[in-house]
This record gives structure tokens, C-alpha cells and sequence, in this order.
């Protein structure tokens, strides 16, 4: 069974949600005539219609925002829909220049069925900012046929199929102008006229490539459809239609981005580690944003708020043009039991998550737990350690709560209350520490941790506090 | 009297009474004997921030906390101390018996940072204690972490200067950390079902805490 997924408005899709208000067409070139190919509603309720000359156009909305129609944007953008509708079916097809064939029999249990595989899909469509046409059908060709048509109910078996074909009207029909003009000429007007036709006769008198989609609409003649294969490593980019001054514009195409990353780890089965977002400015050398997670992650909608929380952080020198998203390195993903927190299990995020928020505003250097190092000399009995195995404990003799980075010497008087403890080590390195330690107070009643040098009596100097 | 009064009280559904709704509450021991009688949760209050305005370091504001935090720890919960002044010695937080592997130490650069991380950790409900010391926070703010600790359901205290102890500030309980004849005196200027009075910590009662026997004989050596 194969489900078409149609873009009708794939050229206008790739621009801002956020401008609807405003008009907007995209315009396709053919020699000197200019025409619009789509636009947004806004400019349809002022009138403009796809096919509309330009001159024409301009003529109701003076104000109109044209972009030139991109060939090859349009296919970058269909292959990221690919990309993210791989995480639908393992066997999906693009079809340049605006359709996308799943075979979905074998997703249908994994989905909860059709009902739950189309809500999933629309509800992916609508994340993505892009308009969506269905069509469901036991071929590809009439799977495809229907979402033009916009015909969107299932048809899930031959006989209903062939009911169904009858009433499509051949304009919808994938031919050439010449042959439909000659349909249309002959009194022809829906499929069920057209298959009443003798075969012979039909081809006889409109070539053979009717014929032939005519049989691959009804399964007669085999439609093999070779499943797309995805690359080694994620990299793709989006042309941004206006130049974006700040960051923080660049979310609707990130979220793009990350939707068709989505799909493509779910059908490696791999989660993302290291994530380079390429801006690309004019006439200058590419802003690289570096963002790596602690364990490999395929969850999109954190991955999209750790991006956005690090882009924010980034002052643009120029503006951007381009935005690109390419994995530095994947993991395969460890998925873990829910008990391992006894707080956890109620909670929607994990560790890791709050973890990559923090390490992604913060630095990854922010982070860390403190370990006991396998020497006696303060110095070195503090190890900074990030989520590493820990030795055993071991019990030390009364040592302060906080350790001061540098010891600073001592400048109030104190009472000393302990007798000294030497910590004599490390000649064979450049710390070299012949200490004796004593706990002291002040007078106003803090306990500090002071040590004065062996050779040099007098100078006590503060390395911690009892806090 | 005290009965009749409770019977009367109780048989009256409409009326609110402060200190039953805290004494429902979940709480940890904070292995004090005589602060736990003081708090209303009998105990460090889960889902609440406990406010900690010390009048200076090193009279014993952090071993405070490290009973409550050990047995978290070796119960496999995490905890987490964001922006602490100096650094935490892992020898003696191993002393006290905190599982140094989850405690989570969070360095950030400025308050809005310190607080920011704080909200996200509270918020996310994942760690069961947040430590976090802020130079100057105000009463929003500490209303934003108030906030995130109910929603997180954790043990959030934050240490804050002693300048503000005349601040008002929405968070479940105030603790100012004074000495009082060498012995840690703490007032509680706010408890959300409690009233104000101070508690004396005896010096004794940090001996595991700090591996050490308190008081420590007077030295004869004075500098």
C-alpha cells in the first residue's frame, strides 16, 4: 500500500511562516514572461493566482515580495522531506518535483494503524510548515494521482481502486499538453471513459505512454520504485529568501533542518553527538556553532532547544544567508530503563537533557564533580571529574568543606587549635610541599584551615574554610 | 483544652490552618536534632527553597546541609552545587559521606547565570537537592526559584549575603547563620507554618560532618 505524500506549495513552504501577513509570490522565468508559480494566502485573497503574469500581479498588489523560483532549493527541500519522512516507512521514494511515495503496509503496527500513521504524518507536516495533500492506493502511480487530485479518503483494495480511478477527471493525469488537449477534444473527461477504450485504439490514437500509465494506475504494468538510500553523514542546508540580521530568525528554517535530522537518525537508528550549524554570510568566512551532547541524542525537539538557547548566545558580525546543519559524529543510541533516578520515572526530560541545556549555555567546562586524588598534598587530593567512575571512599583525617584555588596569606590573628599536621610530598614534581596544617579561628568565630611553610615559621597562609 | 479546641478546629472544614498544610509536606532530616524540632516539616523542606543568609564563611553554613546531602547521595540521588565560592574539597565531602560522583558541580560566571542554571536543575525535577549561592538576587527572582523547587518537587537552598535579610523574599523558609559564643547560632526569620526563633547547633553535632571532634581543644598558640 502506498501513501503520496503531495507538496502543493513547496516554493512558497520555504519562506517564513512569520511573514504570512505580508504578500508574497514566487515567479518562474521562461524567457522574457515572467510568471507567478505560487503564493501565499495573504496574496490570494488579494487575487493573485498561480500561472498570473507578473505584470499582471503587480497590477493588483504593487506592494507584492517576489522571490525567483530555485530549481535546485526546491530539490534540496524535497530531499529534507525525504529525509524526515524516513522516519514513516523505510521505503520512501521522492519524486521531483513536489511528491514523496511511502510504502507504509509494513508501518501500519507501528503507527496503531492508518489512522495513526496519517495523524502522525499531518502532524509532522504541520511542525515542518508545509502544506500537505494525501492520497492512499495499492499502486504508486494512483497513490500519487489521488493526492493531486486531492481525493484524500484511503482506497485500500483493488476493487475500490478501480471504482475510484473511474472518477478521476484525466485532467489530474500526469501527461503531456498535446494529449490532453486531445482528450479533452475527444469528449473524454474522467478515467472511467478513458479505460472504456480498447487498449489498442487508446495507444493507436495517444501513444503508448497513456496506455502505459493507465496500466501502472491499475497495477497491470509493475511500477518498481527504488526506496531512497540515506547518506553516510547528515548535511544539508537552506537558502534563507530574506537575509536574516540576527539569530534569532534563524529558528523556522533550523526547525526544518532538525525535523528531516530527525528522520534520518531514526532510519539509521543513531543518535547525534557532536552537531556542527554552518552560517553562511555573504563575502565572508562561515560562522561555525559547534554543539556536542554528553550522549548521543535523537530527540528533536531538545536538540532544537539546545540550538536555539546556543545561537542565542552568538552576536552576528554579518547577516546570514544560509543556514546548514552537518553531523560531526554519530552514536548509536543507549537506551537505558526508566528507574535508573528514583525521581525520573515521573519526569518528562532526563539528566542528559537538563545536563546538554546547562553545558550548552554554560560551557562544558562549567560541569563537574569533585574527586579525591590518589595523593595527600591538597593540591592533588582535588580532582575535577565529569561524571566519571569514582574510587572508593576513603576516610581523611579533618579537612575543610571548601579549598581555596590559592592560598592567600593570612593576615588577622587567629587560634590555632590543633597540633600541626605535616603534609610533606611531591619532590619529585614541581609542587613541591613541606606544610604544616592547623586548624584556626578568628576571632569572630570562622574555623580556617592555615598551613605554614616548613622552612618559613612566621607566615601562615588561609588554603581552606570549615564552612 | 487544647483537645476541645482541636475538635472545634477540626470540625470545620472551610477552616485554613497554617501550620497543618507544612506539616504534610515531605521533608529531610537535616540530622540536627534540635533544628529538625524547629522546622514545621521536621526537616529541609521538599519542594520549597530554604533561604541561608550567612553573617560570614566558615562557621559551619555548608556542613549544615552535608547530613541531608550524604544520605541523598548515597541513596543514588543527585544533587547538585551551583556556583559555590570556593572549592568543594572532595576529601572532606567524602568524610561526610556524600557519593561524590553525584554531586554535580556547577561553575557559572555571574548571578543571572547562577540563577537561570538553578531554575533549570529545580525545575526538571531530577535532582533531589540544589545548593546555589547568588551574590544578589531579588524578590522576583527568588519567587521564580521558589516556584521552579515546587514544581521540581526538590530541596532547593540558596545562600545569599546577610545584607539582605531585611529583603522580603517569597521562598518557604530564612535562615540567618550567625556565631553566637563560638557556637552556630541559627535564627529563622521566615518559616512558611513555623515562627521566628533561633536554634543553637552544638559544636558536638558536626563531628561526622567534618571528621573531627567539635569543640577542638583551645590551642595555645595564639598568631
Amino acid at each position: 500500500m502506498w501513501l503520496a505524500l503531495y507538496f502543493p506549495q513547496l516554493p512558497i513552504d520555504r519562506q517564513d511562516r512569520r511573514s504570512a501577513d505580508e504578500p508574497r509570490a514566487v515567479i518562474l522565468s521562461e524567457g522574457p514572461r515572467r510568471r507567478v508559480m505560487a503564493c501565499n494566502s495573504c496574496a490570494e485573497a488579494y487575487g493573485i493566482k498561480p500561472g498570473q503574469a507578473l505584470k499582471n500581479a503587480y497590477a493588483l498588489v504593487p506592494n507584492l515580495l517576489i522571490s525567483d523560483f530555485d530549481e535546485y532549493e526546491q530539490a534540496a527541500h524535497l530531499e529534507q522531506l525525504t529525509l524526515w519522512a524516513l522516519q514513516f516507512s523505510s521505503w520512501v521514494c521522492p519524486e521531483e518535483p513536489d511528491i514523496i511515495l511511502l510504502e507504509i503496509a509494513a508501518s501500519l503496527k507501528l503507527f496503531d494503524g492508518l489512522d495513526g500513521l496519517l495523524h502522525q504524518v499531518s502532524l509532522g507536516a504541520k511542525e515542518q510548515h508545509v502544506s500537505l495533500l494525501m492520497g492512499i492506493a495499492p499502486t504508486p502511480k494512483a497513490a500519487e494521482l489521488f493526492a493531486r487530485a486531492g481525493m484524500q479518503h484511503a482506497v485500500t483494495d483493488m476493487p475500490a481502486l478501480l471504482e475510484t480511478l473511474s472518477r478521476v477527471p484525466v485532467s489530474f493525469l500526469p501527461l503531456d499538453d498535446f494529449t490532453l488537449k486531445g482528450l479533452r477534444q475527444s469528449g473524454i473527461r474522467t478515467l472511467g471513459e478513458l479505460r472504456a477504450i480498447a487498449p489498442a485504439a487508446l495507444t493507436r490514437r495517444f501513444g503508448s505512454q497513456c496506455t502505459e500509465l493507465l496500466y501502472k494506475l491499475d497495477g497491470r504494468l509493475p511500477d518498481p520504485k527504488a526506496a531512497y538510500k540515506a547518506a553516510e553523514t547528515f548535511s544539508q542546508g537552506v537558502d534563507l529568501p530574506l537575509e536574516a540580521p540576527d539569530t534569532g530568525a534563524l529558528a523556522f528554517p533550523l526547525n526544518r533542518l532538525l525535523g528531516s535530522l530527525g528522520g534520518y537518525l531514526k532510519t539509521r537508528d543513531l543518535g547525534i553527538r557532536h552537531l556542527d550549524i554552518v552560517l553562511f554570510h555573504h563575502k565572508r568566512k562561515a560562522t561555525r556553532v559547534a554543539i556536542k551532547f554528553l550522549d548521543a541524542t535523537a530527540n528533536i525537539p531538545h536538540l532544537f532547544r539546545v540550538a536555539t538557547e546556543r545561537l542565542a548566545t552568538i552576536t552576528l558580525d554579518a547577516p546570514v544567508i544560509r543556514l546548514a546543519i552537518e553531523s560531526t559524529e554519530l552514536a548509536s543510541l543507549t537506551r537505558e530503563g526508566g528507574d535508573l533516578f528514583q525521581k525520573s520515572q515521573a519526569q518528562s526530560s532526563s539528566i542528559e537533557q537538563v545536563l546538554d541545556k546547562l553545558v550548552a549555555r554554560l560551557g562544558k567546562d562549567a560541569l563537574y564533580t569533585a574527586q579525591p586524588g590518589d595523593d595527600h598534598r591538597p593540591e592533588k587530593a582535588w580532582m575535577s571529574a565529569l561524571l566519571e567512575q569514582q574510587q572508593p571512599p576513603e576516610q581523611w583525617p579533618a579537612r575543610p568543606v571548601w579549598l581555596l584555588r590559592e592560598p592567600i596569606p593570612l593576615s588577622e590573628d587567629m587560634t590555632l587549635h590543633t597540633l600541626p599536621e605535616r603534609i610533606e610530598n611531591g619532590w619529585w614534581d614541581e609542587t613541591d610541599v613541606r606544610r604544616d596544617y592547623f586548624i584556626a579561628s578568628s576571632k569572630s568565630g570562622a574555623y580556617y584551615w592555615v598551613y605554614r611553610l616548613r622552612h618559613q615559621s612566621t607566615q601562615y597562609w588561609v588554603h581552606g574554610l570549615f564552612a | 483544652m487544647d483537645t476541645a479546641l482541636d475538635a472545634l478546629l477540626r470540625s470545620q472544614p472551610a477552616l485554613w490552618r497554617g501550620r497543618d498544610r507544612y506539616t504534610d509536606e515531605s521533608s529531610i532530616p537535616t540530622g540536627f536534632a534540635s533544628l529538625d524540632n524547629a522546622l514545621p516539616a521536621r526537616g529541609w523542606c521538599i519542594g520549597g527553597v530554604t533561604e541561608i543568609l550567612s553573617s560570614q564563611q566558615g562557621i559551619g553554613e555548608v556542613s549544615l546541609l552535608l547530613p541531608a546531602l550524604s544520605q541523598i547521595t548515597q541513596t543514588g540521588q543527585w544533587a547538585a552545587f551551583i556556583n559555590p565560592p570556593y572549592l568543594p574539597y572532595a576529601p572532606a565531602l567524602s568524610n561526610a559521606g556524600i557519593r561524590l560522583d553525584r554531586l554535580l558541580i556547577i561553575d557559572t560566571k555571574e548571578d543571572s547565570d547562577t540563577l537561570w542554571a538553578a531554575e533549570q536543575v529545580l525545575r526538571a525535577g531530577l535532582f533531589s537537592s540544589v545548593v546555589a549561592w547568588v551574590e544578589r538576587s531579588s524578590a522576583q527572582k527568588q519567587r521564580r526559584l521558589q516556584l521552579a523547587a515546587e514544581t521540581g518537587k526538590t530541596w532547593a537552598t540558596v545562600y545569599r549575603p546577610q545584607r539582605d535579610a531585611n529583603e522580603h523574599s517569597p521562598v518557604a523558609a530564612r535562615l540567618q547563620a550567625d556565631i553566637i559564643d563560638s557556637q552556630l547560632a541559627l535564627t529563622l526569620i521566615k518559616v512558611r507554618g513555623g515562627r521566628e526563633q533561633t536554634v543553637i547547633i552544638d559544636p558536638a553535632e558536626f563531628d561526622d560532618s567534618q571528621g573531627v571532634e567539635w569543640p577542638i581543644p583551645a590551642g595555645t598558640v595564639n598568631l
